[in-house]
């Protein structure tokens, strides 16, 4: 059973997709920032990580940067969620390593349980791919 | 010399003196002695006489110790005394005394010329003559000892006397001999110094003087000589002796002269008359009265419409008013100085001229002036002209400089001016403000203190080589632009333009531009909708996802009204969201801030995916959407794929809105250099009020605002598919559309450069 690791910080947001991804099956962990995200995966690794671009403390390219800087972490699947317009943050966060970068008001909590399922299966087949930028 | 002329003063004086004398003590104790008797000739004689006591009394006191008048007083008692003599030498009953009394007479007779002549080389200043005259004097006077003794006693006894008749005259007496003839030549001698005097005075009245004693002494030559001398010894006639009486007569003339016009002041210009008349200058000469005395050829020519003359004064010619100037200005002067009278305008025949005076005073020989006059007019005129021509540029230089700094300092931007060794020259109150660091003399004026480089400025624009780009918009004489310059607390737009001039720029122009707060609002702008979309983006996601998962977990439990219900939640959550996309990419749009990530790609694989992605939306409206297998040949294009593939979306997107149970196509072109792309269907078209509004923001906006069909999207969606094609360089268009018929919107992106080659036509 996959478990995914939901970081989101607003309330409304998180508990929609932790019902979604309750639904479709998954074991669901969540956190509520950059810190506590990094922390619960080094206790319990998920196989995907659903990141939130825009929190406080430390946003979301940031915590990012340091799961792709961490070996023990760097292998797990980051799907950057946000609902800001820019383009060049969906190259950022792309270009530091995460697989995808999903605008959360284009899908249906079902359409981004699908993508997921695709990740997770094309995964599974394949090695997860590396960072395009180095990480040192 | 002068002791010679003394001599000869002494001699001439002692000779009338001697005979008045003689005269007195010889002959009056012979009156007694009755040896007198009347004759009418020798009436003559004594008015003679008569006439020249009178003239010598009245004009001692006129004469004024003057040299020329002294001699003619001589003259005078010169003719006095031969009158006196011959008077007596008439009126005697016998020989012997009458022969006296000739003799007597013949001193006066030798005299006279002596004393004429002196006179008139005082008159003309004829200095060398008088010491070559001096010394033929001397000689003659021995002469005249020797010859006179000998001639008259001999001549006396032997020649036949017809005293009785005649008065006691000899026949043959000493009328031509080499005596006479002397003194007839220094007679004419005398009149031939007044010829060339006259003819070399410049001087009117002098002129008519001489003319005068000309006249007066040729009198007596010529008639004494035929009465006295001529017409007895040549021709043997006898007529009446009018030598004396003539001799008076001239005297008399004289005099009036004197009266008449002064004679015996010494003329002071005839002094310095010879320079006078070289000169260019008109030259007045005058007395202390200011009646002319000389004019110079040039001056008569200045004044020549007030001709004649003499008799005239400087007011005559100059005016009152300008005369009365000269007046107070000598007045007021020093007798050594010499007077400037700057621009008298005088009114001559040819017009007003303006005239520069300077006068000086003459003491020596009599008080005078001499006015030296210049025509100056053209000068004067052109100084004018100048003076007004440098007054007006002056003028007209002030005028726009203050115009340029007014313009200047009324500018909102800051404003400087460097000039071709980047220094500043000139700084608005603006720019100082903004670089308190440059020091302006004076705020009203701009004016820059010390002439700063403009190098001063590079620190406090955050390292911009400013000197560089100065030297390089001189160079080129193109101007140069820096945007969003931040200094200090504010951000500048600068731009550097060159000062041309028609051998390039020798300076150049700064402007600063603030544009902080533009820059800060649109900042803010950016945010605000980067904020507010996020905003409003999040809570729309929880509708949308909540709702959706209502529906998918939770269906079958919901009955069917609560079902719709929600159904309805869910849909108006996308149409929200659709709406903040639409706006947010709107005013990205517009301001310019979007991204556009062009490259070379398939537009097939696009318009498949959106087909794709449409399909279940067609298949709700009973439509079949149809991609032309052609689509697959063309090449690729160079454009963003995201906005590409919302262009299309947006196209295809209309197409199922306004189309029920039909079919929407999709067909490709390659038309020169750019792609085109058709998408029509077979809806129920746009009517022509519809077409005029198409790619307008709001597109359903009609004559009335509430007429709008909501159900139909914001009315963005073109407008935003334009921009976004303007964008890439590409265009959109409606093809045609009939009203239940159908539309074809089409539109076009540039063909990538790497397939044009390889690309068949």
């Amino acid at each position: 059973m996959a478990k995914i690791l939901i970081t989101e910080d607003d309330p409304l947001i998180s508990r929609m997709y932790q019902k979604i991804f309750d639904f479709e099956g998954y074991q669901v962990e969540m956190a509520a920032d950059g810190q506590e995200c990094l922390d619960k995966v080094r206790i319990n690794p998920p196989t995907l990580i659903l990141l939130d671009v825009m929190m406080p403390r430390m946003n979301g390219l940031e915590t990012l940067e340091k799961l792709k800087a961490d070996p023990v972490t760097k292998a797990i699947p980051v799907i950057m969620l946000t609902n800001l317009a820019g383009q060049q943050d969906a190259e950022a966060a792309l270009a530091k390593g995460a697989v995808k970068y999903i605008i959360k008001s284009e899908h249906d909590p079902k359409e981004v349980a699908d993508m997921v399922k695709e990740i997770l299966a094309g995964y599974t087949r394949n090695e997860v791919p590396p960072a395009t930028t180095p990480q040192n | 010399m002068k002791l010679l002329r003394i001599l000869l003063r002494i001699i001439t004086l002692v000779s009338i003196v001697g005979g008045l004398v003689v005269w007195a003590a010889v002959i009056v104790p012979k009156f007694g002695e009755e040896q007198f008797q009347f004759n009418a000739f020798a009436l003559l004689s004594l008015t003679s006489v008569l006439i020249n006591t009178f003239l010598i009394t009245i004009l001692a006191r006129r004469i004024q110790s003057s040299e020329t008048g002294f001699w003619f007083l001589m003259f005078l008692g010169a003719t006095a005394f031969w009158a006196a003599a011959e008077f007596l030498q008439r009126t005697s009953a016998v020989p012997e005394q009458a022969f006296f009394w000739q003799s007597i007479a013949i001193f006066g007779w030798a005299s006279m010329p002596f004393a004429y002549l002196f006179f008139v080389l005082s008159y003309t200043d004829s200095q060398t003559a008088i010491r070559k005259l001096s010394l033929q004097t001397g000689i003659f006077l021995m002469i005249t000892g020797l010859v006179y003794a000998q001639f008259n006693t001999e001549l006396t006894i032997s020649s036949v006397n017809n005293l009785e008749a005649w008065g006691y005259d000899s026949v043959n007496g000493p009328y031509l001999n080499i005596f006479t003839i002397w003194l007839i030549t220094l007679f004419l001698s005398a009149i031939g110094l007044l010829i060339r005097e006259y003819r070399q005075s410049e001087s009117i009245r002098k002129r008519k003087q001489i003319r005068l004693l000309i006249i007066a002494a040729t009198i007596p030559l010529i008639g004494g000589s035929c009465t006295d001398l001529i017409l007895p010894g040549i021709f043997g006639q006898r007529v009446v002796p009018m030598a004396t009486f003539l001799t008076a007569i001239e005297g008399l003339i004289v005099s009036y002269g004197i009266f008449q016009s002064r004679l015996f002041n010494i003329n002071p210009v005839s002094l310095s008359g010879e320079i006078m008349k070289t000169l260019p200058q008109p030259v007045i000469g005058t007395d202390e009265n200011f009646e002319i005395q000389f004019m110079n050829a040039n001056a008569k020519k200045m004044f020549k419409q007030y001709e004649p003359f003499l008799g005239k004064r400087v007011e005559d010619l100059l005016g009152h008013e300008n005369t009365e100037r000269i007046g107070t200005a000598l007045a007021k002067a020093s007798p050594e100085e010499v007077v400037n009278i700057d621009r008298i305008p005088l009114g001559l025949k040819e017009g007003v001229i303006i005239a520069q005076v300077q006068i000086s005073k003459i003491k020596e020989g009599g008080e005078g002036y001499i006015f030296g006059m210049s025509n100056i007019t053209q000068q004067v005129l052109t100084m004018r002209t100048i003076e007004r021509e440098v007054r007006a540029r002056t003028d007209l230089y002030n005028q726009e400089k203050a115009r340029l700094f007014a313009s200047v300092n009324g500018l909102r931007q800051g404003f400087l001016i460097t000039n071709s060794e980047h220094r500043i020259v000139l700084m608005n109150k603006q720019a100082q403000a903004m670089f308190p660091q440059v020091q302006i003399s004076n705020v009203q004026s701009g004016h820059v203190v010390g002439q700063t480089k403009a190098s001063i400025l590079e620190e406090s624009l955050g390292g911009i080589k400013i000197e560089e780009w100065l030297t390089s918009v001189i160079r080129s004489n193109h101007y140069a632009e820096f945007n969003n310059v931040t200094v200090g607390k504010l951000i500048l737009d600068i731009d550097i333009l060159p000062i041309s001039t028609d051998d390039g720029a020798i300076g150049a122009a700064v402007l600063f531009d603030d544009i902080t707060e533009r820059a800060l609002t649109e900042r803010s702008k950016d945010e605000f909708f980067s904020i507010a979309s996020h905003e409003l983006r999040t809570p729309l996601t929880a509708i949308r996802g909540n709702t959706s998962m209502m529906l998918n977990y939770y269906g079958e439990k919901l009955d069917d009204d609560l079902k719709e219900m929600v159904q309805d939640i869910h849909t108006s959550s996308l149409r929200l969201i659709e709406i903040v996309n639409d706006f947010l990419d709107t005013s990205r749009l517009e301001q310019g801030r979007m991204q556009f990530d062009l490259q070379d790609l398939s537009i097939s694989s696009i318009i498949d995916k959106v087909a794709k992605e449409t399909a279940p939306v067609a298949k709700e409206g009973g439509n079949i959407i149809k991609v032309d297998p052609g689509i697959a040949e063309l090449p690729f294009v160079y454009a963003d794929s995201n906005k590409l593939e919302q262009v299309i979306y947006n196209l295809i997107g209309n197409a199922l809105k306004f189309t029920e149970n039909g079919k929407i196509i999709i067909q490709g072109a390659l038309l020169g250099n750019q792609v085109k792309i058709r998408i029509s269907d077979s809806g129920r078209g746009i009517s022509q009020e519809g077409k005029k509004l198409l790619f307008r923001k709001f597109q359903q906006t009609g004559s009335n605002l509430l007429t709008r069909d909501t159900t139909k999207g914001t009315g963005l969606g073109l407008y935003i598919s334009k921009l976004i094609l303007e964008n890439m360089h590409g265009t959109i268009g409606l093809e045609h559309s009939e009203p239940g018929v159908g539309t074809a919107f089409f539109f076009t992106v540039p063909v990538s450069e790497i397939h044009k080659e390889t690309t068949p036509k």
